[in-house]
């Protein structure tokens, strides 16, 4: 049976299935026979055996008539008789004897329509007016207009479309996709109808007079990893960019795993491994470069778009003007000078013998008569050398280190390296007395590629590097070390050596100064002496050294000019083959744009590309794009999809609950004209949704899941939702939409352990109103994505997640007892309780309680917290020390009027309050 | 709410924190119960550490002949060398132990548990770059998103300790290059496995477990009493609710208390005997290195961590391995050793699965210019070497043979799935029927191969 395919029904009914004739059948023997190796399914490969009821199942089939039926998520909904969402869940439930549970309380219900709306509490007064009013209609419109609304599912798309600040994989550099971030929130904001939002994102620079906007949108399909570690081959990598785009698009359009067609025709589903590399191919049509290739300033590769920012652009324009003007200055200058006739002069070098010599880590250092000193003996990996020297008291312009050959070193070189380099990776001068001189520009006679020489007299904390010559080791080279200004003379200590390891030692080396107005040597002395003159007058250099400083400051604003990340198509297509195994260097036949036209036919005549597919998955008769964008709908607001597996509608997803309401849900969203915002409403309003979500031992025990809608969602909140509440009831959050992404608190030390260590990218923890933004604004690293939400289940965004899993840890509790975050929204919140709250204890409680849940405690659980409360009062009261530790925590101002004790005492009782698991749940 | 059911279907609530896919009952009798799993990360290079190839030494830069390179892929890095001259290992190898396993001089400490250890010298992978080729031997896929091996094996096996999360993660930084080989919280992710399954990433600098110390302020007396007041709270809504979810939380936040006492206890090595340090070597006070590391790899054991996994990093050896090798090793020989030899003399060898490699091996060519003192050596996936070690595994035994540059297998070639599902079936696991359904697939860690390696099992 070998490469039978039981799914495919012409193969299957040659002979292993006979409709009518079980006999006949040859399926039933190997399903029932004795031998262990003969039996389908095979056992080898882990199969069970299939029960005597299962085979029964078959047998009758076959006798039926062994009617195939196409998978249903690939044929079209169809329209049932119900017509409301409750009548389907009303009927699904009666099957199984159960009736829907009463409704929730007013303030439930508010509590849930709010974090399902825009992903925030109801605030005292929004409760007040719906406990009074009970519109719920009303509130839920409220809520629908709130600009909080396209945040709240902004998140669930980004965590779909893999949205990160870096571009991933091992070195995991900065890139700037914000704007298409910002994109997202505004059409969702807008209520962008999901079949434009689905376009323009997949070909939004497709469509006729594309507008800025519509560019923008396309940075969906780069938002994928990148992978620019040294020595990746961009072949590589590029196919992966390439997969991973089609796979996301496969999954969050249409519920497909298309990725499994990589290497072989799909296993389950009618996706042919051809198929894959049609759908492929439209999105491999991009000049780009699989390992990155150049960023721009804002760390973005190619195709990029700039973006317009007026004020930006003003001064970049002032900029370049400056440097214009400045460069015309420099030519007059130069014009002037080159009249003149400037006397040559060697510059004048003196070598200067050091009266001490001392190395930190153990190496050997002595006076050679020419005045060069050797390093011999031990060789430690790193070592600083220190020289006593005096200078002439004559006005220092610059030092040169001689590094000289000498037999004694590796293949005669002038340095201890394996090699015979040394490496210098510190050079600093301190005069007696302790003033460290400033130094400035830094050249070299040679210099290997990964040498930066500015480095020697400005070193990182951490990443050392310096200058180590090339290319030929055995022959003298030297360094200039300008001063900024010139310096009188006297004694000094020079400190230089490797900090960088290797034990690539400086071997043999002389240090000489000078007094000459242009110490700078090298390249420029090869060309005409006239023309090096010129360059080193002073005023030459003057000019010069202005225009510099005004090139950096245009180069440092033009940086900052935004762009984004976006799709463009290349002029000249790139072909595209399928590749044998999935392997990107064992291409084979080639292929063209094409869509697995087993769902649906593309249009004839239509040319293959972006918007073509963008049409085909919105045409209304595409069976699975309205089903799946709804069950996602349906997901984010009851816990879980109608579709459990979001992410897959194929055959081996799960089925759904309840399909005729799936159908149903996804043509009324076709004929709203594909409204979002409509759906929401139309879910949210109904009475399935608004059930009281308390359950009953016996109801957990029938339907642990609620797949049945017995009861309403009872939800673990999101990550961002958990966080920007804390934020909210605290009076902290800081509602401005879009921009940057923003740093809040995170344990010291988190990138440092894993990263490259280079001074520039340690995390510089953001300052205000910018630790209280709300969660999606939060920077994300990939390879160290931010604990606070990663340790509540928000995915690492290095591929698309349609949806989260939900744990319970206790690295939760943790992180929302201790996290500065929420020891921080406690303390405020205790203010809140304090100064909002009322004159007693009780009434402070009350009042706190109700922000953190929308309710009020019983009188239980107000004794609970009172006697906690005053427990904890008697402790700080013992404790001066521990109250002004606690209400340290966190940046915002403490309100100076407050009893601290009590505060203290407060802010253990809105800790708790947080700490509810009634609080991080929509119940 | 995904993993609700199961959760449910598995366990009462006081396992929760116990809970385990097989719930105690392996596929057959498990050999180990736990795993240390050394990685040195970046590559170690199986020509100068386990794989002589003496006569090569005539060969000195000699072109590497196309016969053994048969035209397969490079990397970036030396793609465009002209030139891939032949650099024999500049350091000795002797024989070792009853065994007579080959070691290189640079591992002396190695050498005194040769007769412990299986060395497998006929590995290979399928990445040529250390993200996908680390990413592929932790989770059986050079593609990102797929649980690691420590999450399925807590997914499979749970935790044996109620104090301590069942994967533990440490991390160190190697002396061979410092600064330039970073990891990924990705690498002990839980890939689609619920979060918990995830490895717990314990530092040496600040809180050993992310905000595991109470605030400022809060004395042990403090967060007592508040947690008192949220189980209370927690049980009032349970009574509520009826949702297990709640009388989970309400464990957990136990759990949590219990962690801010035992992990503490864990990494305090202040009660160690000086006989400990004397054993792992000079390193072994420092926090933070690898020395310290493995005590506290061996304390976990103790105390039921199930999976423990150890990077240590800076094993990236492209442009000088005769200056970087030595110092890195000097990290990495003497607590390697010395963990075993701990291990023994506690009884715990015996039950315990010790696995020491890197992701991929090193080229016999030279990266960058060859000299007499010098050479580099790019990545190579076709063959390299690492040790396996403990419950289940052959003693004293030198596995695989590859040929005379040490560029392709020539003897019983083990994939990266053969030594996965291998230390499955010493835990007693089937590699084949640990599986998590995701996407309508099922998914295991060994994907759609592996092959359990009889002949390195005792």
């Amino acid at each position: 049976m070998a490469g039978l395919r039981l799914d495919v029904e012409a193969e299957a009914k040659t002979a292993a299935i006979v409709p009518g004739d079980p006999g006949a059948s040859r399926i039933l023997k190997r399903i029932n026979h004795p031998n262990d190796a003969l039996r389908m399914p095979p056992a080898h490969l882990g199969h069970k055996r299939l029960t005597p009821s299962e085979a029964k199942l078959i047998e009758r089939w076959i006798v039926q008539g062994a009617k195939w039926q196409t998978h249903w998520a690939f044929v079209r909904p169809t329209t049932s008789a119900l017509s409301d969402i409750d009548a389907f869940v009303a009927a699904r439930l009666s099957k199984e004897g159960l009736r829907m549970s009463v409704p929730a309380t007013r303030a439930q219900l508010l509590r849930r329509v709010s974090f399902d709306i825009t992903g925030l509490p109801p605030s005292p007064a929004e409760l007040r007016e719906f406990e009074k009013t009970g519109d719920y209609a009303k509130a839920v419109d409220r809520l629908l207009a709130s600009p909080r609304y396209g945040e709240k599912w902004a998140v669930e798309w980004l965590d779909a479309a893999r949205y990160a600040d870096t571009h991933g994989y091992q070195v995991d550099p900065e890139k700037n996709m914000w704007a298409w971030r910002d994109w997202v929130i505004e059409a969702y904001n807008k209520n962008m109808p999901y079949d434009r939002f689905l376009t323009e994102q997949l070909a939004g620079d497709l469509l006729p007079n594309a507008t800025l906007s519509q560019k923008i949108a396309t940075g969906f399909n780069r938002n994928h990893r990148v992978n620019t570690e040294a020595g990746s081959i961009a072949e590589e990598f590029h196919n992966e960019n390439i997969v991973d785009r089609m796979s996301t698009a496969g999954t969050v359009f249409m519920g497909l795993t298309i990725g499994c067609a990589r290497c072989h025709d799909h296993k389950y589903d009618p996706i042919s491994n051809r198929d894959f590399y049609r759908f492929y191919a439209f999105f491999n049509n991009v000049k780009e470069i699989g390992t990155g290739g150049p960023r721009d300033g804002r760390g973005n590769l190619q195709p990029v778009l700039k973006l317009p920012d007026a004020e930006l652009e003003a001064k970049a324009e002032e900029a370049r003007g400056r440097v214009v003007r400045q460069r015309a200055v420099l030519r007059e200058v130069e014009a002037k000078l080159e009249k003149e006739s400037l006397a040559w002069r060697e510059p004048r070098w003196e070598v200067m013998k050091p009266a001490q010599l001392r190395s930190d880590n153990g190496a050997t250092l002595s006076l050679e008569p020419d005045g060069s000193i050797v390093s011999t003996g031990k060789r430690p990996d790193r070592d600083i050398y220190t020289l006593q020297v005096n200078a002439p008291s004559n006005e220092i312009t610059g030092f040169r280190i001689e590094l000289m050959p000498d037999a004694r070193f590796p293949q005669g070189g002038s340095g201890r390296g394996d090699d015979g380099k040394g490496v210098l990776t510190l050079f600093e001068v301190e005069r007696d007395g302790g003033e460290k001189l400033d130094l400035g520009t830094v050249s070299a006679t040679g210099q290997s590629p990964e040498s930066i020489l500015d480095r020697v007299v400005r070193p990182m904390r951490q990443l050392k590097r310096g200058w180590s010559v090339d290319p030929d080791v055995a022959v003298p080279y030297y360094a200039v070390v300008e001063t900024k200004t010139m310096i009188a003379g006297g004694r000094f200590t020079i400190r230089l050596g490797n900090e960088f390891g290797e034990g690539a030692l400086l071997g043999r080396f002389r240090i000489s100064v000078t007094s000459d107005e242009f110490p700078e040597p090298v390249k420029e002395a090869e060309k005409s002496k006239q023309a090096f003159l010129v360059s080193h007058q002073k005023e030459r250099r003057d000019a010069g050294d202005e225009l510099a400083r005004l090139q950096a400051e245009q180069r440092q604003i033009e940086q900052k000019l935004p762009s984004t990340m976006v799709m463009a198509e290349m002029e000249t297509p790139r072909d595209t083959f399928i590749l044998a195994r999935g392997a990107y260097d064992k291409p084979g036949e080639k292929v063209t744009p094409g869509v697995p036209s087993f769902l649906l036919p593309m249009p004839e005549g239509a040319k293959a590309d972006r918007l073509a597919l963008a049409k085909w998955l919105t045409d209304p008769a595409h069976p699975l794009t309205a089903r799946v964008a709804v069950n996602r709908l349906w997901q984010s607001l009851f816990g879980m999809g109608l579709v459990k597996t979001s992410e897959d509608f194929g055959s081996q997803g799960e089925t759904p609950s309840h399909p005729e309401l799936l159908d149903y849900l996804a043509l009324e969203y076709i004929k709203s004209g594909w409204d979002t915002k409509a759906m929401i409403r139309r879910i949210v309003m109904s009475a399935a949704y608004k059930q009281s979500s308390k359950a009953t031992p016996a109801l957990v025990e029938k339907d642990p899941e609620n797949r049945l809608l017995a009861r309403g969602p009872r939800v673990r909140l999101a990550a961002e939702m958990i966080r920007d509440q804390a934020l909210a009831v605290s009076g902290l959050l800081h509602e401005k939409i879009g921009g940057a992404p923003v740093k809040p608190y995170q344990p010291e030390g988190l990138w440092e352990q894993l990263s490259v260590i280079d001074d520039q990218k340690l995390y510089v923890q953001s300052k205000g109103a910018d630790l209280y933004r709300r969660s999606l604004y939060t920077y994300w690293k990939r390879t160290v994505p931010p604990p606070s939400l990663t340790t509540f289940d928000a995915p690492t965004r290095e591929f698309c997640s349609t949806r989260r899993p939900l744990s319970t840890t206790p690295l939760q509790a943790l992180a929302l007892l201790n996290d500065e975050t929420y020891v921080e929204a406690s303390r405020k919140l205790a203010e809140r309780m304090m100064l909002e709250g009322g004159a007693t204890l009780a009434a402070r409680i009350r009042f706190g309680f109700a922000l953190a849940t929308s309710r009020l405690p019983t009188v239980s659980e107000l004794a609970v917290l009172q006697v906690g409360f005053e427990r904890r009062l008697a402790a700080y009261r013992a404790n001066a020390g521990a109250t002004a530790k606690l209400l340290e925590a966190g940046e915002s101002p403490r309100e100076p009027s407050l009893n601290a004790v009590e505060l203290a005492a407060y802010t253990t009782v809105a800790s708790v309050l947080l700490n509810l698991d009634e609080v991080i749940t929509k119940q | 709410m995904i993993e609700r059911t199961r959760r449910q279907f598995i366990s009462g609530i006081g396992a929760a924190a116990l809970g385990s896919l097989l719930n105690g009952a392996n596929h057959f009798p498990a050999k180990a119960k736990r795993v240390i799993y050394l990685h040195q990360s970046g590559a170690p290079s199986q020509l100068d550490l386990f794989d002589p190839k003496p006569k090569l030494a005539e060969r000195f830069g000699e072109e590497l002949p196309d016969s053994i390179r048969k035209g397969q892929r490079l990397t970036g890095m030396t793609s465009n060398q002209k030139s891939f001259p032949v650099a024999p290992s500049k350091f000795k190898f002797a024989q070792h132990g009853k065994s007579g396993t080959w070691l290189s001089e640079l591992l002396p400490h190695t050498a005194s548990i040769v007769d412990d250890i299986t060395v497998i010298k006929s590995m290979h992978t399928e990445a040529i770059n250390h993200d996908p080729a680390i990413t592929f031997i932790q989770t059986g896929s050079q593609i990102a998103g797929r649980p690691c091996f420590g999450s399925w094996l807590s997914y499979g096996l749970g935790s044996e300790n109620k104090d301590l999360p069942a994967f533990v993660v440490l991390i160190s930084r190697g002396s061979g290059r410092r600064f330039d080989q970073p990891l990924y919280d990705r690498l002990w992710g839980s890939g689609f496995l619920p979060t918990r399954y995830q490895g717990v990433k314990f530092r040496s600098g600040g809180d050993p477990v992310l905000y595991l110390s109470n605030p400022d302020g809060v004395s042990p007396r403090v967060r007592r009493s508040m947690l008192d007041d949220i189980a209370a709270l927690n049980e009032s809504n349970r009574k509520d609710f009826h949702d297990p979810e709640i009388a989970t939380r309400i464990a957990q936040y136990e759990m949590a208390f219990r962690m801010q006492t035992s992990v503490p206890e864990l990494t305090d090595l202040s009660k160690e005997p000086e006989s400990t340090f004397a054993l792992y070597g000079p390193d072994a006070r420092t926090p933070g290195t690898y020395a310290a590391n493995c005590i506290l790899a061996r304390r976990m054991a103790e105390r039921g961590v199930r999976f423990i996994q150890l990077y240590h990093m800076g094993w990236d050896h492209h442009e000088s391995v005769p200056r970087q090798l030595p110092p890195q090793c000097m990290d990495a020989d003497q607590p390697s050793a010395a963990l075993i030899k701990d291990l023994k003399q506690r009884g715990l060898f015996d039950d315990t699965l010790i696995v020491w490699g890197g992701e991929f091996g090193r080229t016999i060519y030279s990266q960058g210019v060859l000299t007499k003192q010098t050479y580099g050596r790019d990545h190579h996936p076709r063959c390299y070497t690492i040790w396996l070690a403990g419950g289940g595994i052959k003693r004293g035994l030198s596995f695989g043979e590859t040929d005379d540059y040490s560029y392709n297998i020539v003897d019983k070639p083990v994939h990266v799935h053969d030594v996965n599902a291998t230390l499955l079936h010493c835990l007693g696991i089937d590699h084949t029927r640990l599986t998590y359904r995701y996407q309508g697939r099922d998914f295991r860690l060994t994907d759609v191969e592996g092959v359990v390696r009889k002949e390195i099992l005792a």
